[in-house]
């Protein structure tokens, strides 16, 4: 049997707007309007919401969740009567399965690529030649160390 | 009267059951009470309210010749009327009573039990502290004069005027359209019992014209508002009709021949039908006259109405039309006021994603009344998508009804649900099963609330009629391609399933929201509102109809969103409250009033901007031969609420009871220097 846990909700205020999913009633504005949740059956910010607010979210922010189908389009932002925000509770929910190291690999590795060299894409060979048939001058570096440190 | 030389205080402690008495330790209160100078007694008991409780006051006053009296209980609010009586009935006068509150702002909100009898004491000590300098205060009464001002002839203010005038007392009916009715003549059928909203609205509309105590002034707004409770003055302005009232037959023939017959959209048809500029608003309209629109009138707005001049005065038999005609000013006195302005509905256009501006098969609850009602443009055929004529158009197959437009949403600001609509678009389900049974009829809810009498029922009717209910809040409504095909984006959250639902005529269920020209009624009577915008009560529970304003009462859907019944209801509720002021004839004014002292009041005029009331003016005073400004308080619209003398720099103008050297001390002995 699933296990609620009331205070899980809680952990998702770090993200400004995740915190207001009590005011949810279900309404579902948000699913008629949310393109994920028309193409895959399995996507529903409605319920995500449902689940995050009882606390039996554990599947949420497991390994391959459901979560990394949204597209952050703010659809259902928009649309929300109540200012739940679906979208921050998916954010929120996001941070806590990539902290859990449960992130998809495309989602972690463009993270580490940030982390190690300031940029989301590393330079290449590929690149560098592109650059020189267009005339442009080498790739600037990123300044990695800087960017360290204001995460420090 | 008992003379006040020397205090004698007698101090009540109440446990209020075990409000009081669980946490604050009422003997050690009592015992520390007994020693304050000029307490003579000082007892406690379990409910001070009580008969017995009130009797112990009493014999005290009698037998140790007590002349101020302090209960130490719950907020005066509450109780404070009660043992005012009680002193009343002991020969003392009312206002040698203090109130300590050691409920509200003691035993309730703290749990520690020795700080919370030391603050009792301290509230105790502070209450004998005031109590040695109160004065005695006396009540006055005014006249009441004996008629009443309504506003608004909507079925409250027409239910409303019935039940005063029916009472013997005069009554004045002042409408701004030009026919009485209201939001309830618009409708077709009513939820839950079918009732034809125009045969049981009609007999009152006609009841309202010819009843001999009812003065009705249709197409007339009330302009200004003096005076108090008992004895107020409107003038009120009946607007041009550019008809004679008298001569008008109203048998139409304006109507036909106005060069803009048909071209003007209906304010009353929700502009699905038209008219002419020269109208009569529905065919049952109360008083049948016809009105000229001035905006519109060719011969009124241009000054020109084609070559050969207007046609309708050529037409008019009766030679009622009359282009000189001029507003008048109507002034009247009156010793009530009952305020029943109504509503308007949601305007669906904020709701863009709804796309009620682009497509004429989305349509709101109210359009759809008029499209079903068989005095309206279609006469009661469902045909939608007709041109500007009104000619061609469709009988939609598919129709979708949608809830919670504009209500609950707090993305529109109105957090409010409107109460009428569920049950609104359950009947025009049931209207559209009646007249198009092969229709597929679908309603999109989020909850349905069928909480009056005889609601659930109905819905289940309906339900079983065959009407589908998805539970889904749509996101979206556009068009498919070039025919009136609508899509309807929605989750069926039932099954969780997202549909898209296809549909050829859309209803919004929109809300109730406060009329658009609220500020101009509020600026008249000065009235406050709730959150929601709609006017605030008195008290939610306990004074649903009256206001913070003696003499001026709420009736209907202004005071907030409403059925037929429950308007009634509140109506009845407002007239008997306007009853009671004029059948008595006197009207005790508020004695804890603010004086003025004119040799300190330096005439600035503070204290008039804040008075919440319009309570104060500026009068001239002859000082030492030179005139000079100072402040007057009308005794009787002042309250006695404090902000002029906040307000004042001088400290000219106090509120008795309240004033700062009885006030001062008493915050001393909380420990506050001042």
């Amino acid at each position: 049997m699933l296990k609620a846990d009331p205070g899980f909700k809680k952990t998702l205020s770090p993200v400004e707007g995740a915190g207001k999913l009590s005011y949810c009633y279900q309404c579902s504005a948000c699913v008629a309007e949310c393109p994920a949740a028309h193409n895959f059956n399995d996507f529903n910010p409605r319920e995500i919401v449902l689940a995050s607010l009882i606390g039996v979210a554990d599947y949420l922010t497991a390994k391959d969740s459901v979560i990394w189908q949204c597209t952050t389009c703010y659809k259902c932002y928009e649309r929300c009567p109540q200012g739940t925000h679906p979208v921050e509770v998916i954010n929120a929910l996001k941070n806590i399965s990539c902290a859990a190291g449960n992130g998809p690999e495309e989602v972690t590795s463009s993270r580490d690529n940030v982390l190690a060299n300031g940029s989301l894409i590393s330079p290449s060979e590929a690149i560098e030649k592109r650059r020189q048939e267009l005339g442009l001058d080498k790739a600037p570096v990123a300044p990695a160390g800087e960017l360290k440190k204001i995460l420090e | 009267m008992v003379e006040n030389y020397r205090p004698k205080i007698g101090v009540y402690i109440c446990h209020c059951g075990i409000n009081i008495a669980s946490v604050v330790d009422v003997n050690a209160v009592v015992e520390y009470a007994s020693k304050l100078p000029g307490v003579v007694v000082a007892r406690d008991y379990s409910y001070v309210c009580s008969d017995p409780g009130q009797g112990m006051i009493k014999e005290d006053i009698e037998k140790e010749k007590l002349n101020r009296v302090i209960v130490a209980s719950c907020s005066p609010r509450m109780h404070e009327p009660t043992f005012r009586n009680t002193l009343k009935d002991a020969g003392l006068n009312p206002y040698f009573l203090e109130m300590a509150n050691i409920r509200e702002q003691d035993s309730w909100v703290h749990e520690d039990k020795e700080e919370a009898t030391e603050k009792a004491k301290k509230l105790v000590e502070a209450a004998v502290a005031k109590a040695l300098l109160l004065e005695a205060l006396e009540e006055k009464e005014v006249d009441v004069t004996p008629s009443c001002l309504i506003i608004g002839a909507g079925i409250a203010g027409i239910q409303a005027a019935l039940d005063i005038a029916e009472a013997g007392f005069k009554v004045y009916l002042v409408e701004k359209s030009p026919s009485v009715g209201g939001r309830m003549s618009q409708l077709d059928k009513t939820f839950p019992t079918l009732d034809c909203s125009a045969c049981i609205l009609t007999p009152k509309m006609v009841d309202v014209a010819n009843h001999p105590n009812i003065e009705l002034m249709t197409y007339s707004q009330v302009e200004e508002v003096e005076g108090y409770v008992g004895n107020f003055k409107a003038k009120i302005r009946k607007k041009a009709r550019y008809v004679d009232f008298d001569k008008c037959t109203g048998c139409g023939d304006c109507a036909e021949a106005c060069r803009l017959a048909g071209r003007i959209p209906s304010e009353f048809d929700e502009g699905i039908g038209n008219r002419s500029a020269v109208y009569l608003p529905f065919p049952q309209a109360v008083p049948a006259v016809y009105t000229i629109d001035p905006e519109r009138c060719l011969q009124l707005s241009k000054g020109k109405c084609g070559k050969e001049g207007p046609k309708c005065a050529e037409t008019c038999q009766a030679k009622a039309i009359d282009f000189e005609q001029q507003d008048e000013i109507v002034e009247v006195e009156i010793g009530a006021i009952i305020v029943a302005t109504g509503y308007d509905i949601f305007d669906a256009n904020r709701k863009p994603e709804y796309g009620y501006a682009d497509n004429d098969n989305v349509m709101t609850g109210l359009e759809f009344e008029r499209l079903v009602s068989a005095s309206g443009p279609t006469g009661g055929n469902i045909i939608v998508g007709r041109d500007k004529k009104g000619e061609g158009g469709y009988e939609p197959k598919k129709v979708a009804f949608i809830h919670c437009v504009g209500s609950r949403d707090e993305s529109v600001g109105n957090e409010y649900c409107s109460r009428v609509c569920c049950m609104y678009l359950a009947k025009q389900a049931h209207l559209i099963k009646e007249k198009l049974p092969d229709a597929d009829i679908t309603v999109f809810y989020m909850d349905v609330r069928a909480f009056g009498k005889g609601f659930e029922e109905f819905y289940d009717r309906v339900r079983r009629e065959g009407i589908r209910y998805i539970r889904g809040n749509p996101s979206e409504i556009y068009r498919k391609g070039d025919d009136h095909t609508l899509i309807i984006k929605v989750e069926d959250t039932l099954t969780g399933t997202p549909l898209e639902h296809e549909s050829d005529l859309v209803v919004l269920g929109v809300g109730l929201e406060p009329r658009r020209d609220i500020r101009e009624i509020i600026d008249l009577f000065k009235l406050s509102q709730s959150t929601d915008g709609f006017f605030l009560e008195a008290h939610p529970k306990l004074r649903p109809v009256d206001t913070a304003s003696d003499g001026i009462y709420l009736a209907g859907c202004c005071q907030g969103p409403k059925d037929i019944p429950d308007t009634v209801a509140q109506a009845k509720g407002a007239a008997s409250s306007a009853l009671i002021l004029m059948a008595s004839g006197k009207v005790k004014v508020e004695a804890q009033v603010s004086v003025v002292s004119p040799d300190e009041c330096r005439g600035c005029g503070f204290c008039i901007e804040v008075c919440p009331f319009g309570a104060i003016e500026l009068v001239d005073e002859n000082r030492m031969g030179n005139i000079v400004k100072v402040a007057l308080v009308n005794e009787a619209l002042c309250k006695g609420c404090g902000s002029c003398a906040a307000a004042c720099l001088s400290g000219a103008i106090q509120p008795k009871s309240f004033k700062d050297e009885q006030i001062l001390p008493q915050i001393a002995v909380l420990g506050v220097k001042s």
